[in-house]
């Protein structure tokens, strides 16, 4: 599924509501969480972060890395961005069951 | 060699633009990511060379990701110069398109002389003699629209009278400042019918002296006529300016037989409108009654109605004083 078709910033979010993150870290979860039916090119995971950033929803930290190598840039919700993360949760539960009730009645009466 | 190539020119690519010190960040960020998803692909058994490349391969195509870090579509030097290129020309264009209302000229008129050869070209006359022909390059105000050029002609057995003639100002169809010429001659230079008289012509410069003759003026029968000008004034959009004062003397008197001033205003007023029409007519009687006829003996001036202190005596009824 392309992530450009659903909000991109609600499986950022979400997904840093685990904890702090970082890039590859990211994309590993999304695909592990979706079992791989979010795929997205990696490249474009960093733009929408860094949207985030600018948004005042995520902030960023560099720090060590746990298994050795370069220290790795990682990313976790402030506070205003796990309220974002709600309410974004809450519009997409309304939309899923709008949707769910609109294709359950043409399931039933076999328009699709 | 090859292999680090590649990355590096990925992250060059993908953050250009950026200011330096979020390309430097970034540039940081994705060279963490692709060095360890090379180690990762090369765990499953890949080459060095070839896992770079494929890790380069799953960011995606660089161009999308560059105009989304940056947040727009300049993403190369040649976007920006065109650009530049089109900013500029707009800019330029715009200068000079309104160069005049932003940087509108002195409008006024200026007496400068000018011989009887050249206005003998410049109005297709041959009969032209002697000097003090009185030239004036008028510069007009930003809006003029309509021009009037009149004249307040007065004797001692005529009460005041007033003519003139209205043009339309080249602004109208040019907006741009036009400078025009007035000409005041004297009356000797010129013989019709036996009598003398004097002229005003007007007509632009932009081509050189003289292409048409707007004008051809009143009738002064008259000896020993004699013509003075202001030097250098402002004009002001609907603002009567006396410019000239044309007198004629009987031999061996020394009051004049006959004089006219001779104004001119520039006005954004619809003459065709009644009551800009009546508002002209007003203002035109207003200031002539202001400043009377400014005639004294031995003395011709001409004066406006704020030069207070050459104002002679004005008469309730705008006769002239003697």
């Amino acid at each position: 599924m392309d992530p450009k078709r659903i909000d991109l910033d609600l499986v950022l979010l979400a997904t840093l509501e685990t904890g702090a993150l970082y890039g590859l870290e990211i994309i590993k979860e999304v695909n592990s969480r979706t079992d791989g039916a979010l795929e997205f090119k990696e490249g474009s995971l960093y733009p929408a972060l860094h949207r985030l950033v600018k948004s005042g929803w995520v902030e960023t930290t560099w720090q060590p890395s746990t298994s050795g190598g370069p220290p790795r840039k990682y990313y976790q919700l402030t506070e205003g961005g796990t309220k974002a993360c709600q309410q974004k949760k809450q519009e997409w539960k309304q939309t899923r069951n709008a949707l769910d009730a609109l294709m359950t009645r043409f399931l039933e009466v076999g328009a699709c | 060699v090859l292999k680090r190539r590649s990355i590096d020119k990925y992250i060059q690519q993908v953050t250009a633009g950026l200011p330096q010190l979020e390309r430097v960040d970034t540039a940081a960020e994705l060279r963490v990511h692709l060095l360890q998803k090379t180690q990762e692909l090369m765990a499953q058994g890949f080459l060095r060379e070839e896992a770079e490349h494929l890790a380069v391969q799953e960011m995606g195509p660089v161009a999308a990701t560059n105009r989304a870090l940056l947040g727009h579509i300049f993403t190369t030097k040649f976007g920006w110069r065109v650009l530049g290129f089109i900013s500029l020309t707009v800019v330029a264009w715009t200068g000079w398109h309104f160069r005049y209302i932003i940087f509108w000229p002195q409008a006024e008129i200026q007496r400068s002389e000018i011989t009887a050869p050249e206005l003998s070209r410049a109005l297709g006359m041959s009969n032209i003699i002697g000097g003090g022909h009185l030239v004036y390059n008028m510069t007009l105000p930003q809006g003029t629209k309509y021009i009037h050029v009149n004249t307040w002609k007065y004797s001692r057995q005529n009460s005041l009278e007033i003519g003139g003639l209205t043009m339309t100002a080249p602004e109208q169809a040019k907006p741009e400042p036009e400078t025009m010429r007035l000409i005041v001659s004297e009356g000797h230079s010129f013989e019709e019918q036996g009598r003398s008289f004097y002229f005003i012509g007007s007509f632009g410069t932009r081509g050189g002296i003289g292409s048409t003759t707007e004008e051809k003026w009143t009738l002064l029968p008259t000896t020993q006529p004699r013509v003075e000008g202001i030097g250098r004034k402002t004009i002001e959009l609907n603002k009567w300016l006396p410019i000239a004062l044309y007198t004629s003397f009987t031999n061996g008197t020394t009051y004049p037989r006959e004089a006219a001033i001779i104004g001119i205003l520039a006005s954004d007023l619809d003459p065709t409108d009644r009551s800009n029409k009546a508002q002209t007519a007003r203002n035109l009687a207003r200031r002539i009654c202001l400043g009377g006829l400014p005639i004294s003996v031995n003395k011709i001036e001409i004066v406006q109605a704020q030069d207070k202190t050459s104002i002679p005596k004005v008469a309730n009824d705008c006769s002239p004083s003697r």
